[in-house]
């Protein structure tokens, strides 16, 4: 699919040799990939390698079980055209309290950011466009940084002076911070446990960037941690936000229908809109995702209004 | 179990019309060994939309273990066909 000795094409291969019948939705996801693309796709590729080099085979029979969680919830979601759970204590007795499937599924996540395209676009957008848009020194927050790829390219970035990772759960934060200790990222991050639906109260650094990707979906009132992210944030910061829509998965509770519901959303909440792209999930053009109500990974970059 | 050959070829005929439907597509001919490699569109979630298309048109519900054996249109006229007179 690949045709070189790449990190890419070895982990590309790997996922075909335990699941063959995976070969058409990959051929989908890096068919329309330029060169550009492919090249980053490479680098991640090679992240992913390099945190899970001990283990691929069960990182991969993990992301193979994710995708059969999600295709459950898929099937949930199509017949009822909503989302399981719509409270965060049920999600967090069926899956946050549970190690070994959050476990599994953290692994699942972290493949899909190089083998789902839209998930791809995200991070591609992410590198390309909102890193360009620091030039002097800046202080970055991100809240739930997961498998910690976001957060080690910004934190890499020459004009990152200071970065902090906010996250709900001890453990989620030591996962990260093995993780960017794996990628021997050169920046000093401060890890926070910091429930983002309680900032109210939290003293804290102004930032000049937050990331909140793929989070906002997890939480009952994204409303209140934008409006008071917003507070810690300085004016003009750059704000880079992805919420899927129609995107059923079982720790997902905060459906939004509509890629005008994402814009209404930031825009409602005390932020300019400076930058938005949707991507569609693999195998779908934005208006097939719309159509047939697919995900579509809003990705939005905005700037505190003063 | 017996499968009626008028009841297997009506319910083709509507399935048939459902692919044409679901996938936009009204050139699809269905056959038995029709799988998902023949339909270029025919991937995990339009497998997801035709399960749900399937159910609401002939009121069934299938269970999950159910849908990883549906191979193809074959797998699908004899798993309808069971759960309609059930």
């Amino acid at each position: 699919m690949i045709n070189n000795n790449s990190s890419l094409n070895q982990l590309l291969d790997c996922v075909l040799s335990i699941s063959p019948s995976h070969e058409k939705f990959l051929k989908n996801s890096f068919k329309s990939r330029t060169e550009r693309e492919i090249s980053f796709s490479k680098e991640i590729a090679t992240y992913i390698l390099k945190l899970k080099s001990d283990d691929l085979f069960n990182c991969i029979k993990n992301y193979l079980w994710t995708c059969e969680q999600l295709t459950t919830e898929g099937l949930y979601f199509k017949r009822n055209y909503s989302y399981r759970f719509t409270k965060f204590k049920d999600v967090a007795e069926q899956v946050y309290t549970k190690p070994d499937y959050m476990n599994k599924y953290l692994d699942g996540l972290l493949l899909t950011q190089v083998l789902w395209k839209n998930q791809f676009d995200a991070i591609f957008h992410l590198k390309n466009y909102y890193c360009s848009l620091f030039h002097k020194p800046f202080k970055h927050l991100e809240i739930g940084p997961g498998h910690g790829l976001l957060l080690y390219l910004i934190a890499e970035n020459h004009f990152c002076q200071y970065a902090e990772a906010w996250d709900i759960s001890e453990s989620s934060l030591q996962h990260t911070a093995q993780c960017l200790h794996k990628l021997e990222g050169k920046a000093d991050i401060k890890f926070c446990r910091i429930n983002a639906e309680e900032l109210t109260n939290v003293e804290s650094n102004s930032f000049d960037s937050v990331v909140i990707s793929e989070v906002l979906e997890h939480v009952e009132n994204p409303d209140k941690i934008l409006r008071e992210l917003s507070k810690k944030m300085n004016n003009n910061a750059y704000i880079f936000i992805n919420i899927p829509i129609n995107s059923p998965a079982i720790d997902h509770i905060y459906h939004l229908k509509t890629v005008e519901q994402s814009i209404d959303l930031v825009e409602s909440n005390g932020y300019k809109i400076i930058n938005k792209s949707f991507y569609p999930m693999t195998g779908y053009t934005l208006e097939s995702a719309i159509k047939r109500a697919a995900t579509i990974s809003c990705v939005i970059v905005a700037q505190k209004q003063e | 179990m017996n499968l009626n050959l008028g009841d297997i070829m009506e319910t083709n005929s509507k399935l048939q019309e459902l692919f044409r439907d679901i996938f936009d597509d009204d050139s699809i001919v269905l056959k038995p060994e029709t799988c998902a490699n023949d339909i270029e569109d025919w991937d995990s979630l339009m497998h997801i939309n035709l399960i749900v298309a399937i159910e609401k048109e002939w009121g069934i519900k299938f269970a999950l273990g159910e849908l990883s054996n549906l191979k193809n249109v074959k797998d699908m006229l004899v798993l309808i066909e069971s759960k309609s007179k059930n």
